[in-house]
């Protein structure tokens, strides 16, 4: 159900905090318990380590690589997910064709995409990128197919009668249709997206937050590791907050009653 | 540029089946054949369920799936299906611009909307109209196009019998100043009699064309009331102002 009135998104947004605040309560009483700053470290230590980070450029450095990253594959694969999943929505027969491959992407472990990529094109930001596309296009596709085989062909009949030019059909009446199925893949997509970066960047790149992490697994620092991943996760959530979010409620405007 | 001819409806239908819900082929259309002239106003007439949507589609375009020949006149084409089909996302002059090749002004759309009784709507979403008036909009999206075919399904359902004569003078405006062919599917003689010049019966399963009845032209209220009543005579499955429909047939 959706909120629309000012107060339930008050009453919404509280509920929010509070859940977050419990959650920081709990981790603060684990750490107290666990008594070990190495193996657990409370919040403030995690802020410490985050301060540390990024006072000496490293964190801001590497999280721009990886955003950079991030943003670049994620267009890719919701541009190619998008394209693919409209045209095997409308056509039974590039359905047909495309399916046996969809089912391949869609099961193969992202690991094994990865390291093929970098074995194929070599350690560089090409074979990331171009992994992170395999992994995640075919589940924009799969959604995106949805909303193909859910517009309505009344107003398909309506674009041939009128003779409606192709850009302004796809603009005007197809667009909007697939809005909904889009910005749901687009959410979806965000997260799955950068945590493949994160494996990306793990497995065979010098720079980056995955690369980091690495780094600092090797030296066991429990709150430098927590205090990236929270960070990362945070600059996504407000992504997806403040872009898609919006973004997915302007497409949905015309659905409010009037 | 035109050649002798380019402005004639001629449409033969030798044919036309549909598979039904069992996988068996159900006739629908059989020998329906008839022509039109620029600036004529056909009305098909017809109880639901004997093929005057069917033939519509085919006359638009969207179903080539029947045997037979189809020539349409030159010139672009004003559809106005049995629901509206307004894009719910677009307003009323965002819908009507999307048909047009043209930008429309601003006050030819403006002007459009109230000749058929929506002045001032042009801002407004589909999901603020009445289905009254969202098949009024959608007869003046019709009408934007400036068409030389203008094909209309039902189009005074639902509307009250005052605006419905309106709305008819909008409709046959542009075959009388225009030269446009306008094709009307009905089961309710009273409000396109005043406009059409020939009435099409459609009869029978499958459907046939049971008669093409000429009105004469300037005949008055009580000539139209007798073509009328001759033909619920003829022809007695009758109007919507005799019968309530239960099922209606969709584009």
């Amino acid at each position: 159900m959706k909120v629309t009135s000012s107060r339930p998104r008050a009453i919404a947004l509280r509920n929010q905090l509070l859940s977050l605040l419990t959650f920081v309560a709990l981790w603060q009483a684990a750490a107290s318990v666990a008594s070990d700053p190495q193996l657990l470290p409370g919040p403030w230590r995690v802020l410490q380590a985050a301060m540390t980070e990024i006072s000496s450029g490293d964190m801001p450095h590497n999280l721009a690589i990886t955003l950079a990253r991030v943003a670049v594959a994620f267009a890719f694969s919701m541009l190619l997910g998008t394209i693919a999943g409209y045209v095997a929505g409308r056509s039974a027969h590039a359905n047909a064709l495309m399916d046996p491959w969809l089912v391949i992407a869609l099961n193969l472990p992202v690991l094994v995409v990865v390291i093929l990529a970098y074995i194929w094109i070599g350690l560089n930001d090409v074979a990331a990128v171009v992994a992170v596309t395999i992994a995640k296009a075919p589940t924009v596709m799969v959604t995106v197919r949805e909303g193909a085989r859910a517009l309505d062909p009344g107003f398909d009949d309506l674009a041939i009668v009128y003779g409606v030019p192709p850009m302004r059909r796809l603009r005007r009446i197809v667009l909007p249709q697939l809005a909904p199925y889009i910005a749901a893949s687009a959410r979806s997509g965000l997260s799955i997206t950068w945590k493949i970066v994160l494996v990306v960047e793990l497995l065979g790149r010098p720079n980056g937050v995955g690369f980091a992490l690495n780094l600092l697994f090797q030296t066991f620092d429990v709150a430098g590791i927590l205090a990236y991943g929270l960070v990362f996760a945070a600059i996504m959530l407000a992504t997806e907050a403040m872009l898609l979010q919006p973004w997915e409620r302007r497409a949905n405007a015309w659905r409010r009653p009037a | 540029m035109q050649t002798p001819g380019d402005d004639l409806l001629d449409i033969r239908i030798d044919n036309k089946v549909f598979c039904d819900g069992n996988g068996e082929q159900v006739r629908v259309l059989r020998g329906i054949c008839f022509s039109a002239r620029a600036g004529e106003v056909l009305a098909l007439f017809g109880a639901s369920g004997t093929g005057k949507t069917t033939t519509l589609r085919i006359v638009l375009g969207l179903d080539d799936a029947f045997d037979g020949h189809i020539r349409r006149p030159t010139g672009r084409v004003g559809v106005m299906f049995q629901e509206p089909r307004l894009l719910p996302w677009l307003t009323l002059a965002e819908n009507l611009r999307l048909v047009t090749p043209a930008d429309p002004s601003s006050s030819g759309i403006a002007a459009l909307l109230a000749e058929v009784g929506l002045p001032g709507a042009a801002n407004r979403l589909p999901r603020e109209l009445s289905l009254g008036m969202a098949r009024r909009a959608a007869l003046a999206r019709a009408l934007s196009v400036d068409p030389g075919l203008l094909v209309l399904d039902e189009p005074f359902a639902s509307l009250d019998p005052l605006l419905a004569a309106t709305l008819a003078e909008a409709v046959a405006r542009p075959a009388r100043d225009r030269g446009a062919t306008v094709l009307i599917a009905t089961h309710d003689l009273v409000q396109v009699l005043p406009i059409a010049n020939r009435i099409l019966v459609f009869a029978g399963r499958p459907a046939t064309l049971a008669a093409d009845t000429r009105v004469p032209a300037g005949a008055g209220v009580d000539a139209l009331a007798r073509l009328r009543a001759d033909l619920l005579a003829r022809f007695p499955f009758m109007d919507a102002n005799t019968r309530s429909e239960t099922q209606q047939e969709r584009i």
